[in-house]
């Protein structure tokens, strides 16, 4: 029996080592942070697919790389999640990519500075930024990630995998929040993904994301930990006085789309847009549009106007402009009446709560200045972002305010070089050969189309490339 | 030489001396109230919550001279569906681990194709529980067909509550299974020489390969009234001949007036998932690239340790009472760490038939989120990751 319990007792001491190898463990597999705390890492980055310089090539167009030069580095597409917050601060999760360059050429080796890149405005649900089947993250990955860069490309909250039920589009501190919660929790996973980051940390974005990227810029600034540089393109960054424009009349392309992700944004944020969504919607848009967009499935036709932002009948009706009122219309007439009755009332102070959201979420009405340096580009004729009211809005704000020129840089793809130091002359007449090249295929009509999402972006992308690497080069 | 050898076998079934067939069984049934789900407390009837509800029948010939033929045909049963399988309340939801972090199309890849398989016998076999025949011979005993695996059996030897409801050490290594509880296919030696006896298993995987979903099994285990001891251990491999679950079960129990302490210790290895090629065509098929598949089975793999230890105490009339402690350290980064402990109390109303009262809480700590069920059925997962659970259940458990 002795031998017995000595027996039994080594059996509880070897319980007792085990039990006392519980908590934490460094082991095998991914690791979790499921918390959905601000900035969480959700699991170990997950490697999509890599594409070498060859294999880049091979799978996109040579036009990619005609802008974006010959890949040098093979890239790591990587997909992570991480922990941040909607418009009312409510905790949730959103998805992105880490692009991570890699090879032998000295440009993918040693520590790399990092790219945070903030994408436009899309109706798809499913965005994802870690793929390179998506042209934004191809374009990105050409521009960046093949040359050097790594880039932390969120999806946003609302988007992909993210459990929030909308997307706080343009909500400009949910948005910089999201982006600085996105690369807090990727640089929790460079390890893992084999990403080597420098101090450099640049910030930029295409539309939406434009705004997003200088959101991000000032959010980072105030936390005390600045950008090195940023470069923000195409971005409604003024939307108080672009809002008002809109409804004046002065219909943007796309309108009919931006509107319900917008008021749903404010909607959730502010909750006094209106009472009931037919409140400011027509009847056949109404029901249901709160849940409509962001969309896992693209919207059949007519499921929203093309481009009917306002009735027929609704006034005024600036020449020019006719292709924004029709029937069947978006927005109901009351609304807008209401809006441009407060625009008239109180211009500068509003009073109506889409005017009072527009203004909330409007860079320039935010009474600060950028301390790092900043590129503004953007094509002059850009039919959807408005070039005057946005870019040169940006720069005459930040002029007045002293900003000193060297600081804030703009950048008009859509104009002649300045001469022969116009250090974006290339970009300049790679514009205007691309511009010309689709009007001889579909003539004025299909310019229109394709400036704001298809003409400009690969050379401000390129514009900011060429901008940027004078802080690489600095001490 | 064939002629010699039926001549023999006639001449054993000639003087047999004695043969049966015997339908046996066992119903148990009663009330489980577990909190800790997504949808907060669930209230069940529940079957099987201290041993599984199960009819069968079970013969022997005693053919003299040490010879014997057994066979055991045993049918599963849900005492409060009559159905043949269950499903636990959690239905398909999987630990948030095993899709967190992973692209949406990806998860929803694995949702659909895990979560419809958790729960019992969800293929409706008819003998699910056992279905085999066996020789004995004076060498020791051959048994052929549907058995319990030498792992099991030492598991469920040093287990203070025998794989009983939610307080057994079993319930905590549900999901991923972190022991083979039965093998189809299976081919067991058996020898018993006085308080040992002793066990080995071939599961014949029947796959692709002969090497496919083979099972190896063996245990030896000593037994006295006062004093018990052994190990146990399982290694099978997968469809496609990988590594895959290895369970190591080291135990041992001792009994002095009236009080049992039991003590055990399990290594649960799983180095490529058991479902693993299965899942990963399935995956591939859908169109998900390969680094994501291997990150996916990755996430199912296990290298884990299990703690138990019980101690019951015998009220003779008045009945049993047990408390347990079971702790599972998940040793990789996901560190799914669960520890459940409680209290069990049998009281007999006859030989046959008892009372069941038993309180079990779990603890999940990191990113597990193991829910208690019962012998007969899977609890699932809690709600979110690091939820706890608590179990309390009354039922009453009749043997026929």
């Amino acid at each position: 029996m002795k031998l017995l319990k000595s027996g039994l007792a080594a059996v509880a001491a070897a319980a007792f080592l085990v039990a006392c190898g519980g908590g934490g463990d460094a082991g095998d597999g991914p690791g979790f942070d499921l918390s959905k705390s601000r900035g969480s890492l959700v699991a170990t980055p997950a490697l999509l697919t890599a594409l070498t310089p060859a294999a880049f090539q091979q799978a996109a167009p040579a036009s990619l790389f005609q802008v974006a030069g010959v890949p040098k580095c093979t890239v790591n597409f990587n997909y992570f999640q991480y922990g941040t917050v909607g418009g009312v601060g409510e905790a949730t999760t959103a998805s992105g990519g880490i692009m991570v360059p890699s090879g032998a050429d000295p440009a993918c080796q040693g520590p790399r500075p990092v790219l945070l890149y903030a994408h436009g405005t899309t109706l798809d649900k499913n965005k994802n930024m870690a793929s390179p089947q998506d042209g934004e993250a191809a374009l990105i990955a050409a521009m960046y990630a093949a040359q050097g860069y790594i880039v932390v490309a969120p999806n946003y909250a609302g988007y992909e995998a993210s459990t929030l039920p909308y997307h706080p589009y343009l909500n400009i501190d949910q948005q910089a929040k999201d982006m600085v919660d996105a690369l807090t929790a990727a640089r929790k996973g460079f390890a893992a993904v084999g990403a080597r980051a420098s101090s450099m940390l640049f910030v930029s974005g295409y539309s939406q994301g434009g705004t997003v990227s200088m959101a991000t810029q000032r959010a980072l600034q105030l936390a005390g930990t600045p950008v090195t540089a940023g470069a923000h393109h195409s971005g409604p960054y003024a939307l108080g006085a672009f809002g008002d424009a809109v409804y004046a009349g002065n219909v943007n392309l796309g309108a009919t789309f931006f509107s319900p992700l917008l008021n749903t944004s404010f909607q959730r944020a502010y909750g006094n847009l209106y009472t009931s969504p037919s409140d400011m919607y027509e009847a056949p848009y109404a029901t249901g549009i709160e849940t409509l967009l962001p969309s896992a499935t693209p919207l059949p036709t007519g499921t929203l106007p093309a481009t009917a932002l306002f009735a027929a009948n609704s006034l005024p009706q600036p020449a020019g402009f006719g292709l924004f009122f029709g029937t069947p219309n978006l927005i109901k007439t009351s609304y807008r009446n209401a809006a441009l009755a407060d625009a008239v009332a109180n211009p500068t102070e509003p009073k109506h709560p889409l005017r009072v959201a527009a203004f909330k979420n409007d860079l320039l009405k935010q009474n600060w200045t950028p301390a790092q340096p900043m590129l503004l580009c953007g094509g002059n004729a850009d039919p959807t972002v408005f070039y005057a009211l946005n870019t040169q809005g940006a720069q005459a704000y930040f002029a007045g305010k002293g900003v000193p020129a060297q600081v804030v840089t703009v950048l008009d793809v859509d104009s002649a070089p300045t001469g022969a130091t116009d250090p974006f002359a290339a970009v300049k007449g790679g514009f205007a050969m691309s511009k010309s090249n689709t009007a001889t295929a579909g003539g004025a009509a299909a310019v229109v189309q394709a400036y704001h999402g298809g003409l400009v972006p690969p050379f401000c992308n390129a514009a900011a490339r060429g901008y940027f690497t004078q802080f690489l080069m600095a001490p | 030489m064939k002629k010699t050898f039926i001549a023999a076998a006639a001449t054993l079934a000639s003087v047999s001396a004695f043969s049966q067939v015997t339908l046996y069984g066992l119903a148990d049934i009663g009330i489980s109230r577990v909190s800790g789900y997504g949808q907060g407390s669930i209230t069940q009837l529940n079957s099987g919550i201290m041993e599984g509800s199960r009819w069968g029948v079970k013969g022997e010939e005693d053919m003299g001279g040490g010879f014997k033929a057994l066979f055991t045909l045993e049918s599963r049963v849900e005492m409060d569906t009559g159905a043949v399988g269950n499903r636990p309340a959690s239905g398909n939801q999987l630990p948030d681990r095993l899709t967190a972090g992973l692209p949406l199309a990806v998860a929803n890849g694995v949702r659909g194709a895990i979560g419809p398989t958790l729960g019992v016998n969800l293929n409706n076999t008819a003998f699910d529980r056992q279905a085999w025949v066996g020789l004995v011979t004076p060498v020791g005993g051959f048994l052929m067909g549907r058995q319990y695996t030498p792992g099991f059996e030492a598991f469920a030897t040093f287990d203070a509550m025998n794989t009983q409801s939610s307080l057994s050490a079993a319930q905590i290594v549900t999901i991923p299974v972190g022991l083979d509880i039965r093998y189809n296919n299976a081919l067991q030696y058996r020898i018993v020489q006085g308080p040992w006896n002793a066990s080995l298993m071939y599961g014949f995987g029947e796959g692709a390969k002969s090497t496919s979903n083979r099972l190896l099994g063996i245990n030896t285990l000593y037994k006295t009234p006062a004093f018990s001891a052994g190990f146990g251990y399982n290694t099978k491999k997968n469809s496609a001949s990988q590594q895959a679950l290895r369970t190591t079960v080291l135990g041992a129990s001792a009994t002095q007036a009236g009080w049992t302490l039991s003590g055990m210790l399990a290594r649960i290895e799983e180095p490529n998932p058991s479902s693993g090629p299965e899942l990963a065509a399935g995956l591939s098929g859908a169109g998900v690239p390969a680094p994501l598949v291997a990150a996916v089975l990755d996430r199912l793999k296990q290298d884990a340790n299990l703690m138990h230890v019980g101690l019951r105490y015998d009220l003779g009339a008045a009945g049993q009472v047990t408390v347990a402690y079971n702790k599972l350290n998940d040793k990789r980064a996901s560190n799914a760490d669960t520890t459940s402990y409680g209290v069990a109390y049998m009281y007999p109303l006859s030989k046959r038939t008892n009372l069941n009262a038993v309180l079990t809480r779990f603890s999940n700590s990191g990113t597990a989120q193991a829910a208690p069920g019962g012998n007969g059925y899977l609890g699932g997962v809690t709600g979110v990751a690091g939820q706890n659970a608590t179990s309390i259940s009354l039922g009453v458990r009749h043997i026929f």
